[in-house]
C-alpha cells in the first residue's frame, strides 16, 4: 500500500443514482492502471484514509456535486481549519488535516465535483453525469500528467 | 405564545437531524425533539430483487455499520434456506462483527465524544474536535486512531473490504482468513487491550468529575432491550432476546427473535420519518426502551471474558446497579471493546475456523425469513418475505437508531430543561444539547453523504398545539 505517488478516491453511494459519480470515475481510472497510481473507489471518506494520503505526493478526490451547477468542477485544497462537521463521514479537508496532524504532512490535493442530477435509490446515471465523468477522467489524466 | 429554538443540522452525526426546543410563554423548555428528516426509502427499493442479493446490496445502506446489514441479511436469508450454517461461518461471522464493534465504537469515542469529554463542553469550540484532542494528549488521540484502525482490519481481513464486505451470504460465508492474517491480527491485540484500558481509566475519573452531566444526559427510568445467550450472558450477534426494566427486574426473556413483533410495536409521529419503536405491552410511549451498548450491558448477566466481567462489575457499582444515565453510553463502549477484544482473541485460537466448510447450500424453503444481531448501535432487525423464486416481496427493517429514537427525544428535553435558559442557547448548552445525541452514536440516514439535499421540514408550535408555520425546503 506505502510509496504511490498518487492517490485518487472517488467516493458516493452506488445505490443513489448519479452521487455514484465519483465512483464511477475511479473505476474507468482504475482500468487505466496508469503507474504510481493508487485508486479507490468507496462509499464514503473514512479517517484510516488519512494514513494512505499522508504516504502520497499528490491526492486527487472525486465527488458527485449536487448543488446545481452544471460544470465539473475543480479546487485546489488545503487541510481544513476544524473538525467540527465531520462526523462518521469525513470531509477531503479534514482527512488532510488529519494526514498533517497524525503523520506530519499531507499531499497537493485536488477536489473534482461532477454535476449530479438525483440521487434516487436505484436510479441510474443521467446523461448529464455521464458526460460529467468522462470530463472527470481526462481532467484527472491531465493533472497526473502535468504533476509529473 | 410558544417560542421554539432550532439546531440544525447536529454535527458529528451520520445524515442530517434537526432539533427543536420547544419553550414555553414563561420561557422554559416544554419539550424537545429529534426530526428526521430523510425518508430512505430502502425497503421498497429491495422488492423484487432476489434475497441472495440482499446481504451485499444492504451492506451498502450505510457506510458506518455495512456489516451489521450484512450479518442480519446473510442471517435473514439462513432462515429462508432453513439452514443452520457451518459452525466456522457462525464464528467467523462473530469474528466480523466484534471488528465492527471495536471500530465503531473506536470512532465513536475517539472521534466524536472524546473531545467534548476530555477538552470539556465549554471549551474553545474550534479546539474541541481531534485535532484540538491530538495537541493535548497526541498519545492518546494516535491511540485511538489505531485501534478503530485495527478493528477495521478485522474486516478487511474476512471481507476483503472495509466498507461493503459482501461476504456473509445466506448460508454462511464465502472464505476464511489466512494463519498468517490471523496471527497478524493477534499480535496487534496486546496494543489495541491497553488503549481501551487507558481509555476507561480516563473515563472513569471523567466520570468523578461530570457529575451534572450523567445526572442530565438522558438519566430517567426505561426499559432496555438486546440480545442475550441462552443463560443470560452478553450477546452480539445471535441469541434471544431480553428486555429489562430500570430496577434490573427481567420483563421479557428468552423471545425467539423472529417474534420480535409480538414485543415491539411501531409508532409513527407526524414530525419525524423516524419510527418510534416501543415494548408493545407498556404501550406507547411508556414502552420506551434503550438499545446498544448500554442496553447490553444492562440486560446481561454477564459478558463471560474475565477483564470485561471485572470492568462491568465496577460499571455497576458506580452506577448503582442498572445505568439509567445515558452519559454511561460511553462507559459502556469501552467496556463492549475489551469484551471483543477477548472474544477475538479467543476466535483467532479457535480450531474450527480452520474448517474448509464455510456454507450450507439450500434452495428457498420458507418464504419469511427474520434476521437479527446487534449493530455496534443496538439490535437490528431485517425481515423478508420471498416468493417461490426467492424474490423480495417485502422488506422491513428496523434500525438501532429507530429503537433509541423516543430515548433521543427525552434525552434532549432533559439536558435542554438543565441548560439552556431563556431564549438564547449557549454555546456550553448547545454542545450538550448535541453530546447528549451523541452519546448514542445515531447513524439516521445511512444513505447518501451528499449534503444539503435532504428535506428540511420547520414547524413553530403553540401553546396550545397549533402550528403557526410551517416551512418546508
Amino acid at each position: 500500500m506505502a510509496g504511490y505517488s498518487v492517490i485518487i478516491i472517488g467516493y458516493g453511494n452506488d445505490l443513489r443514482g448519479d452521487d455514484a459519480a465519483g465512483r464511477v470515475a475511479a473505476e474507468r481510472l482504475a482500468a487505466l492502471q496508469i503507474p504510481d497510481v493508487q485508486v479507490l473507489s468507496e462509499h464514503q471518506l473514512v479517517p484510516e484514509h488519512a494514513a494512505l494520503l499522508a504516504q502520497a505526493h499528490m491526492a486527487i478526490f472525486i465527488d458527485a456535486d449536487l448543488s446545481g451547477c452544471p460544470i465539473v468542477r475543480v479546487t485546489h485544497l488545503t487541510p481544513g481549519a476544524t473538525w467540527s462537521a465531520m462526523g462518521h463521514t469525513a470531509s477531503p479537508e479534514g482527512l488532510l488535516s488529519l494526514a498533517t496532524t497524525v503523520y506530519g504532512q499531507s499531499p497537493h490535493s485536488w477536489l473534482i465535483r461532477i454535476p449530479a442530477v438525483h440521487d434516487n435509490l436505484g436510479a441510474s446515471l443521467s446523461p448529464q453525469t455521464e458526460d460529467g465523468i468522462s470530463e472527470a477522467v481526462e481532467i484527472v489524466r491531465h493533472l497526473i500528467a502535468s504533476f509529473r | 405564545m410558544t417560542r421554539q429554538i432550532l439546531i440544525d443540522p447536529v454535527t458529528r452525526i451520520e445524515g442530517h437531524a434537526k432539533i427543536s426546543i420547544h419553550l414555553d410563554d414563561n420561557g422554559d423548555v416544554q419539550e424537545a425533539r429529534l426530526h428526521v428528516t430523510e425518508f430512505r426509502g430502502f425497503e421498497r427499493f429491495c422488492e423484487g430483487r432476489p434475497f441472495w442479493e440482499m446481504p451485499g446490496i444492504t451492506a451498502r445502506i450505510c457506510g458506518i455499520c455495512p456489516v451489521s446489514h450484512l450479518l442480519a441479511s446473510a442471517k435473514a436469508g439462513d432462515a429462508l434456506l432453513s439452514v443452520t450454517i457451518p459452525p466456522a461461518a457462525e464464528k467467523l461471522r462473530r469474528l466480523m462483527n466484534l471488528g465492527q464493534i471495536v471500530q465503531s465504537h473506536a470512532l465513536s469515542f475517539f472521534h466524536l465524544s472524546a473531545p467534548d469529554l476530555l477538552l470539556g463542553f465549554d471549551s474553545d469550540p474550534a479546539r474541541r474536535n481531534v485535532f484540538g484532542l491530538m495537541t493535548a494528549d497526541p498519545m492518546f488521540a494516535r491511540a485511538g486512531i489505531r485501534l478503530r484502525q485495527f478493528g477495521q482490519d478485522i474486516i478487511a481481513m474476512l471481507g476483503g473490504s472495509k466498507i461493503h464486505p459482501a461476504w456473509a451470504v445466506p448460508g454462511g460465508v464465502r472464505s476464511a482468513p489466512t494463519a498468517a492474517q490471523r496471527a497478524d491480527i493477534a499480535q496487534r491485540l496486546p496494543e489495541a487491550r491497553a488503549t481501551v484500558l487507558d481509555a476507561l481509566r480516563r473515563f472513569k475519573t471523567l466520570l468523578d468529575t461530570h457529575h451534572d452531566e450523567a445526572a442530565t444526559f438522558g438519566n430517567f427510568p426505561s426499559l432496555f432491550l438486546g440480545l442475550v445467550g441462552p443463560h443470560g450472558e452478553w450477546e452480539h450477534y445471535d441469541g434471544h432476546l431480553r428486555v429489562v426494566d430500570s430496577g434490573g427486574a427481567i420483563v421479557a426473556d428468552q423471545v425467539e427473535p423472529s417474534r420480535y413483533r409480538d414485543i415491539i410495536a411501531e409508532a409513527v409521529e407526524p414530525w419525524s420519518y423516524l419510527k418510534m419503536p416501543y415494548y408493545r405491552a407498556r404501550g406507547y410511549p411508556a414502552g420506551m426502551y434503550r438499545v446498544g451498548p448500554l442496553a447490553r450491558l444492562n440486560i446481561c448477566t454477564r459478558i463471560g471474558t474475565l477483564l470485561a466481567d471485572a470492568e462491568l462489575g465496577e460499571m455497576r457499582q458506580r452506577a448503582g446497579g442498572i445505568a439509567t444515565s445515558s452519559f454511561y453510553y460511553h462507559y459502556a463502549r469501552l467496556v463492549e471493546i475489551l469484551a471483543a477484544l477477548e472474544r477475538i482473541s479467543l476466535l483467532l485460537d479457535d480450531p474450527d475456523i480452520d474448517s474448509l466448510r464455510l456454507r450450507a447450500e439450500a434452495g428457498v424453503n420458507q418464504f419469511e425469513g427474520i434476521g437479527v444481531s446487534e449493530a455496534p448501535r443496538g439490535t437490528l432487525f431485517h425481515h423478508y418475505m420471498v416468493d417461490a423464486h426467492g424474490l423480495i416481496q417485502s422488506v422491513n427493517l428496523i434500525i438501532a437508531t429507530g429503537h433509541n429514537n423516543l430515548a433521543m427525544n427525552r434525552t434532549i428535553a432533559q439536558i435542554a430543561r438543565h441548560y439552556v435558559k431563556g431564549d438564547r442557547i449557549s454555546e456550553g448548552a448547545l454542545n450538550r444539547v448535541e453530546a447528549g445525541i451523541r452519546a448514542y452514536d445515531p447513524c439516521l440516514s445511512c444513505s447518501t453523504h451528499a449534503a444539503g439535499t435532504m428535506p428540511l421540514v420547520v414547524t413553530l408550535i403553540a401553546a396550545d398545539g397549533t402550528v403557526l408555520d410551517e416551512v418546508r425546503r
